[in-house]
């Protein structure tokens, strides 16, 4: 902001032609704006529509709002029930994602032990496995644990499988925090886990808020985990939910637009929320690089 | 760098707590990833269609062997390297021009930034809903009224069932879907181009297009390479499109080598084979990747696309 402002004042000219040149920008970027936002607003329309007036015209207003749709979604196709499984999900596998992976990150940030480069490299390793050849093994192994068809499975290995990726940004973010505060709380007399609590974690908190936002969208989204390892609406999340939908709703097509909406709602608004953490721990990454 | 000497550090790890430590994060992972990831290794040299594990034989290599002559992999290969191409050659290319033009903004960032984020951000389930809305063949189906609308009735067609449109209707929404992602990437890539390149090519008369061309394109090198690998990954391991919009069909038309593989493990209960082919995908994968570093690092120019 200074910097441009300081050059308004010593080379208008230049900054003028700038300025005129930004125009032509913001087509391309508006363009692309309308196509990012029309599905949604053409959902939110959708679900508030009676079928025969989607049948008539997909693109126009309806006569009277139809919050009926909403009710149905939430009850009849259970879409309440999924929704608060997906809460407590989401919020289960953020918290033990992130304490697996601050725990780990920390070690591997700050002490040297033998095989340290061993298990750096097995950790590193999961970016290379896909979710897809887990099913079938997870299917099973699951049911033998007892933890199949059950929340609080589905979220720790949703936890499980982000450990890779959690661990690995936390490590970075970690080895950039100055060993000051830590000399100083040694020196008071802290352990190990004093120092973690205490130091690290607060002073990791831009990484946690971004790993958070992220982890929570995964949670959140993911279908095909949730698909193969729950079996009854007890346990089912919204994305298995909603990919049952058009069962429930034979030619109520605006019904399942009302579910649509349901899953997307929370995701605006906590993205609305926590952007500033997205943006915050990519700066930061640009400028360690 | 900092990390290579600790010495004051040592003197408060002991090896317990070390161990205590590493161990939430390494053992959830070994015991819910790798380890059922190498356990699907196994499973990929057995005939096996459930019942239990250990009656069923080992065959080494035949389900490997039996994908060569499965016309069924052929058709899913193709759809992956559909995936590919447009990830490629659209998603990546898009991403990057909308990431230079907000790198270049002054105002207007953050929102543009919130707004290409959506896509990314919703759920894929419902956003596979949301296409087949627009690719719907019914009287509500949007692409088609769009059509009318524009008089262009005579490019209406099957988008969902039809041999050769189908195959790209289900690749398509996969390449949408993560330009936002990559905006950001490139985004924070671009932040660490200099400026003083930009003012000295303004200085001599570059236009925004010049100054992509000769001083983003270049610096963007690495960055793009990276993207390029995660774009890759996502289009060889594809798979939840086409199974939420068309279930892999018709007739096995859009299937991926994953969809396919659900399919044989889930609705045909060929659990041997169906491994064999996730695995399969798996280690193509990991081949390209390393195919694409390699070649990536190596060439002199500008990588094109």
């Amino acid at each position: 902001m200074n910097n441009s402002e300081t050059q308004a004042v010593k080379k208008p000219l230049i900054n003028w032609k700038r300025e005129i040149d930004q125009i032509p920008m913001h087509i391309p970027l508006l363009v692309w704006s309308v196509i990012c936002i029309f599905p949604l607003i053409w959902v939110i329309i959708t679900s508030l529509k009676s079928t025969p007036e989607l049948y008539r015209d997909p693109f126009a207003f309806p006569q009277a709002l139809k919050w009926s749709n909403y009710v149905e979604a939430w009850v009849y196709a259970k879409m309440g029930v999924y929704f608060l499984n997906s809460i407590l999900i989401t919020l289960i596998s953020t918290v033990l994602v992130l304490f697996m992976a601050s725990t780990s990150a920390f070690i591997l940030a700050r002490f040297e032990f033998p095989f340290k480069n061993f298990i750096w490299a097995y950790i590193l390793f999961g970016f290379l496995i896909p979710h897809s050849i887990l099913l079938i093994p997870l299917a099973i192994f699951t049911r033998k644990l007892g933890i199949y068809n059950s929340l609080f499975g589905l979220a720790i290995i949703y936890s499980a499988v982000a450990v890779p990726w959690n661990t690995f940004f936390l490590r970075a973010f970690m080895e950039t925090i100055p060993k000051e505060l830590e000399e100083a709380a040694i020196l008071d007399g802290a352990d190990m886990w004093g120092v973690f609590v205490n130091v690290m974690i607060p002073l990791s908190q831009p990484a946690i808020a971004t790993l958070t936002i992220f982890h929570v969208l995964f949670a959140w989204g993911e279908y095909i985990l949730a698909l193969v390892l729950t079996g009854t609406t007890a346990s089912r999340t919204l994305p298995v939910g909603i990919s049952l939908l058009e069962g429930h709703f034979t030619s109520n097509e605006p019904g399942v637009a009302a579910g649509m909406v349901i899953t997307i709602i929370p995701v605006i608004i906590a993205f609305a929320f926590l952007q500033r953490f997205v943006i915050k721990g990519i700066t930061a990454g640009a400028i360690k690089a | 760098m900092p990390s290579s000497k600790k010495p004051f550090s040592a003197q408060y790890g002991s090896r317990l707590g070390i161990f205590l430590f590493l161990l939430p994060g390494v053992g959830a992972y070994t015991l819910f990833m790798l380890y059922p990831s190498l356990l699907s290794l196994v499973y990929s040299v057995l005939e096996w269609q459930g019942g239990p594990l250990n009656k069923a034989p080992f065959v080494g290599l035949d389900n490997f062997l039996q994908m060569v002559r499965d016309p069924y992999i052929r058709m899913a290969i193709g759809n992956n390297l559909r995936m590919l191409t447009l990830n490629w050659a659209f998603q990546l290319p898009i991403a990057l021009m909308l990431a230079y033009l907000l790198s270049r903004l002054r105002r207007g960032v953050t929102f543009y930034r919130f707004v290409f984020y959506i896509p990314v951000i919703l759920p894929v389930a419902t956003m596979a809903l949301l296409w087949r809305f627009i690719f719907s063949g019914n009287t509500y189906g949007l692409l088609n009224n769009i059509l009318i609308r524009f008089n262009l009735e005579d490019l209406i067609r099957p988008w969902l069932s039809g041999n050769g449109i189908v195959q790209w209707t289900t690749s398509f929404p996969g390449a949408y879907d993560s330009i936002g992602f990559f905006i950001i990437i490139f985004l924070a890539g671009l932040v660490g181009i200099p400026e003083e390149q930009y003012e000295a090519s303004a200085i001599d008369g570059a236009n925004s297009w010049q100054q992509f061309i000769y001083i983003t394109i270049p610096n963007m090198r690495g960055v793009y390479i990276y993207a390029m690998i995660l774009a890759l990954q996502a289009a060889l391991g594809g798979f939840i499109f086409p199974l939420l919009m068309t279930k892999g069909g018709p007739l096995h038309l859009s299937e991926t080598l994953i969809s396919y593989s659900l399919y044989l493990l889930w609705e045909k209960k060929i659990w041997g084979y169906g491994s064999a082919v996730a695995t399969f995908s798996f280690l193509l994968g990991i081949i390209a990747t390393a195919l694409v570093w390699k070649f990536g690092r190596r060439g002199q120019e500008p990588m094109s696309y």
